[in-house]
């Protein structure tokens, strides 16, 4: 039997074992035993899985070839882990002879070999590929959820990357930006040019620029932008990567805090110099009053009505004075509060000023002279006008004028129409302010040094200010020493003009 | 007692480290190099069930059949698994498409020897944060009642890797013993 199987059936490189259905050797090839483990427990009678340890679980594929309900089983490659050097790789083919099954065994170990190199490539390939894709995606993920912008740009700064982010933000498409220059996104030269400074050094990164930027819709935003440079695989070309956060909100928020704290501090400057100023100004009218008022208790009996006169005449002059600057402070109160507010209504202009005038001048006495110097246009009109406003404007200047000229000093005041604005000078002969004042007459409780006894509240000016301010209109002041002052306002008719 | 010998395969995709656990629990050797198997690589060990149960003086040689990885050109051949006693089915850990791909995995198995017994392998498990790995067994479940668990394994740490072996070999010598 095994020499016809041999000349029949088995060509020369195959080796094979007859086995029966409990895997005992019945014959074998001459040769066998070099596919053996364990070659010297390959003999006839003998259990195959004693030699061929890789026949253990063998035993039903034999039983059904046998049983014919398999034709054969074949088992591509096998080596063994405790062979040293090159492997030995055979396949096994199981079929069936007679009542019994026939393994045929075939040395494919070059093959095998060969398979194994081409295999080896592919698959590292593969896992580096995945490896790659599983890499790409993640940064890819990571990217597209960061809430800040991110551009990366080549050396000469056009666009080649951004994220999601920096789509939402400037509100522009992918499309829109790739291959554009970064200055469409970020205007400010000089971060640019700081930035591409840093070809040489790509260790350093630049940080924290605010950069005020411009949506694609137009509309500002201010952004801090970080820059680094990061070298591509092309030699000596760096690409640039900005990452850029919206900070708008927050400097809005500080320009806001900012803008609260400065008024704060003015405000508390303002209670200072109020508190400063009060105790200052009042202390002298009330300490008169206490004065009169202790005299005329101790000597009232003694004195003649007009000596009592003279004291009582002091009392009321220094309540006068009194309230003439608590109705000052409170104005001025008042506007800082914004309560005071332009509020236009017909006013015949020619017989509102004339009585302003003649109120002054009575308060002036026959020392002094106002003149008002009319334009005949304005003869008998009504006009749009805040006469609170303009009586706080007037009232404050013609004071002043009055009360800073020399005796029998004369105080022009002119008033005309031009190009729908009311133009008010009021000019004096008076002591002046000094260069160095001037920058500071609109500051409350301001008084120049050169003012002498000249009482005052160093209100006057401020509420002049704020009311010009209210009506949008200017207010210009030129003045010599020892010469004269003139004031002039501008304000517009007809309500407020758009700034 | 006589030694039993058994054949155990292992079977997964390629590259998800089954050489290596082999080389660990057989050799106690580890290697980061990748060579990638061919055809199938017999290896044996003895274990002694002694480790497992204290009483149990029984030792089983493994015949371990390290089966070429899965890829997307070509399958596992089915005549490698028939006569196995048991699987450890292996996934890496650090890639997704591995870990799908133990469902079917286990079916083939079943498909052929509905009472071989069967464990899962996450392997490189030292490559992956804890918190990740929990999530990925939370995704995970198995209805074939001869997967034995899923076991976390490092072929490189050495984590696991005798207790799947010799739990796989336990829970065979106790199917055949029942």
């Amino acid at each position: 039997m095994n020499s016809l199987l041999e000349k029949l059936y088995v060509p020369g490189h195959i080796e094979y074992l007859i086995l029966d259905p409990n895997l005992v050797i019945l014959d074998k090839s001459p040769r066998v035993e070099r596919f053996a483990e364990f070659p010297q427990d390959v003999a006839i009678g003998q259990d195959a899985r004693l030699s061929f340890p890789e026949l253990v679980g063998s035993e039903t594929i034999v039983q059904q070839i046998i049983a014919g309900n398999t034709q054969n089983s074949y088992l591509e490659g096998i080596t063994r882990s405790s062979q040293a050097g090159t492997p030995l790789y055979i396949d096994f083919n199981f079929e069936r002879i007679g009542n019994n099954a026939i393994l045929l065994m075939e040395d494919v170990t070059e093959i095998m070999v060969l398979k194994q190199s081409l295999l080896q490539r592919a698959n590292e390939a593969e896992l580096l590929l995945s490896a790659l894709k599983a890499s790409e995606d993640y940064n890819k993920k990571i990217i597209s959820s960061m809430g800040d912008a991110l551009f990366v740009t080549t050396g000469s700064g056009k666009i080649k990357t951004i994220n999601q982010a920096a789509q939402q933000l400037f509100g522009y498409s992918e499309d829109e930006l790739i291959g554009q220059p970064i200055a469409l996104i970020i205007e400010d030269e000089q971060f640019l040019l700081e930035a591409s400074q840093q070809k040489l050094s790509s260790q350093q990164f630049l940080a924290g620029v605010e950069v005020l930027c411009h949506r694609k819709n137009g509309g500002e935003l201010i952004v801090e932008f970080s820059c680094s440079v990061i070298q591509t695989r092309i030699q000596g070309s760096p690409a640039f990567v900005y990452i850029g956060r919206d900070i708008t909100a927050r400097k809005n928020a500080e320009i806001e805090m900012n803008k609260a704290l400065e008024k704060e501090k003015e405000l508390n400057d303002l209670k200072s110099r109020f508190i400063s100023m009060t105790s200052h100004e009042f202390r002298n009218p009330l300490s008169s009053i206490l004065m009169s008022v202790d005299i005329l208790e101790n000597f009232a009996d003694e004195w003649s009505e007009d000596r009592k006169d003279s004291h009582l005449q002091r009392i009321r002059q220094c309540t006068t004075t009194m309230t003439s600057l608590l109705d000052d402070i409170l104005i001025i109160g008042r506007a800082e509060v914004g309560k005071l507010e332009f509020k236009p209504s017909p006013l015949k202009l020619t017989d509102f000023l004339q009585y302003i005038v003649e109120d002054i001048q009575l308060l002036a006495g026959s020392d002094y002279k106002i003149a008002l110097n009319l334009s005949p246009s304005l003869d008998g009109k009504i006009f749009q006008l805040d006469e609170k406003l303009l009586r706080h404007i007037l009232t404050n200047l013609l004071t002043n004028a009055v009360k800073y000229s020399p005796q029998g000093g004369q105080v022009d005041f002119e008033v005309r129409i031009e190009n729908n604005w009311l133009h008010l000078t009021i000019q004096d002969q008076g002591i002046g302010i000094p260069p160095a004042d001037q920058e500071h007459l609109f500051e409350c409780f301001h008084r120049a040094p050169n003012v002498g006894d000249i009482s005052g509240t160093g209100l006057g000016l401020s509420i002049v200010k704020k009311a010009v301010d209210l009506y949008r209109g200017k207010i210009v002041c030129r003045s010599e020493l020892g010469v004269g002052t003139t004031f002039q306002v501008d304000l517009p008719l007809n309500g407020i003009p758009k700034s | 007692m006589a030694i039993i010998s058994k054949k155990v395969c292992m079977i997964g995709d390629f590259g998800v480290g089954k050489t290596s656990l082999i080389r660990r629990f057989v050799e106690r050797q580890f290697s980061d190099q990748y060579l990638s198997t061919v055809g199938v690589k017999i290896s044996r060990k003895i274990v002694n069930l002694q480790h497992l149960e204290v009483d149990l003086s029984q030792e089983i040689k493994l015949l371990i059949w390290d089966i070429e990885g899965q890829t997307k050109f070509k399958a596992i051949a089915s005549s490698y698994l028939q006569g196995a006693s048991g699987i450890l089915v292996v996934a890496d850990s650090t890639r997704q498409e591995t870990i799908e791909h133990l469902q079917d995995h286990v079916k083939q198995f079943v498909a052929i020897n509905s009472n071989g017994m069967i464990a899962v392998a996450l392997n490189k498990v030292d490559l992956v944060d804890p918190e990740d790995i929990e999530q990925i067994r939370k995704n995970m479940s198995f209805s074939e009642h001869q997967v034995l668990g899923i076991y976390n394994t490092s072929a490189k740490t050495g984590q696991n890797v005798d207790h799947i072996f010799e739990t796989l070999a336990f829970k065979i010598w106790r199917q055949d013993n029942r």
